[in-house]
């Protein structure tokens, strides 16, 4: 009788150090599996952040660009040659030079990209249905004016 | 003594079983580690770009190129590439499409290439819209990075 309730609590404890092992792989398992993408998605990340990170770069660069460049205009019957940020400037005051304002900004971006988004003051340009990385910088005014861009630059 | 002699058996067993856990654990644990660690990650992306920030660094001034330093020896020096293993090549251009300079920095060979999709070498293609003086100019600008044995 004794014989037999010792076999039986050696094939209990068997049972559970069984179990127990199977626990224990399948954690080890799960541990390798995540492990395993873990790795896998970093040089992932490091792609996708390069892309974000060289739309931003031309993006700025070509901010910087846009808002310094001349244009002429005739303000009060008089053609004037003034940055196109004093135009945002001046379209923010004056919405009359809202169409000009976009009409110039469409001569500029368009020979060079094909999908930007552009925000300025009143005017908003979304050209194309990409969702590029944004940069935004405010022009000094009475009341700061909000300028948004970002361009598609994956080929 | 033939039921002492089997539970001495059944618990020398039992210990070897615990040991064989616990080396199971542990060579999982150097192997989970050492895939972290020994992984090599493709950071030739990122390098394109930092190599592309550079041109423009050292070429333009908010936004304005300018054409001295926009020169295949300036470029080279500020980038500071080896010449085999990268390339940088740069195309300004008015509206019109008229080229008014190009730069070719490094090894020109990586640029063709560049048109094969998801082969080697990385390559980062951008465009500028750039100043010249009063003028309005677009600069297109190809960055090329061989390194394959450094990469793979």
């Amino acid at each position: 009788m004794m014989g037999m309730k010792g076999k039986k609590a050696q094939g209990g404890a068997g049972m559970t150090l069984a179990v127990a092992s199977v626990v224990i792989v399948f954690i080890l398992l799960i541990y390798m599996i995540f492990s395993s993408l873990i790795t896998a998605g970093i040089s992932l990340k490091v792609k996708k952040t390069s892309i974000e990170l060289s739309e931003k770069n031309q993006a700025k660069t070509s901010l910087e660009a846009y808002l310094n460049t001349p244009v002429s205009i005739t303000i009060n019957n008089e053609s004037k040659e003034i940055l196109m940020s004093d135009l945002i400037r001046l379209a923010y005051s004056d919405r009359a030079y809202q169409k000009e304002l976009q009409e110039k900004t469409h001569q500029i971006l368009d020979p060079v990209y094909k999908e930007y988004i552009l925000h300025a003051g009143i005017m908003e340009i979304v050209s194309g249905v990409g969702r590029p990385q944004l940069i935004e910088l405010y022009l000094p005014s009475e009341e700061p004016i909000k300028v948004i861009f970002g361009i598609v630059g994956e080929k | 003594m033939h039921n002492k002699k089997a539970v001495l058996g059944g618990e020398t067993l039992i210990w070897f079983y615990r040991f064989f856990l616990i080396v199971l654990i542990v060579v999982a644990y150097v192997m989970i580690v050492l895939n972290y660690y020994t992984q090599q990650y493709d950071t030739r992306p990122a390098e394109a770009v930092l190599l592309a920030s550079r041109v423009i660094d050292c070429s333009t001034n908010d936004g304005v190129i300018n054409l001295e330093n926009f020169s295949d020896n300036n470029i080279m020096r500020y980038t500071n590439i080896s010449g085999t293993e990268e390339y940088i090549f740069g195309n300004l251009s008015y509206f019109n499409g008229t080229i008014i300079k190009k730069i070719s920095v490094g090894e020109p060979d990586i640029k063709p290439i560049c048109d094969i999709k998801g082969k080697a070498p990385s390559c980062l293609e951008q465009d500028y819209y750039l100043l010249l003086g009063k003028e309005k100019v677009k600069l297109e600008l190809l960055v090329g990075i061989l390194k394959i044995k450094e990469s793979l």
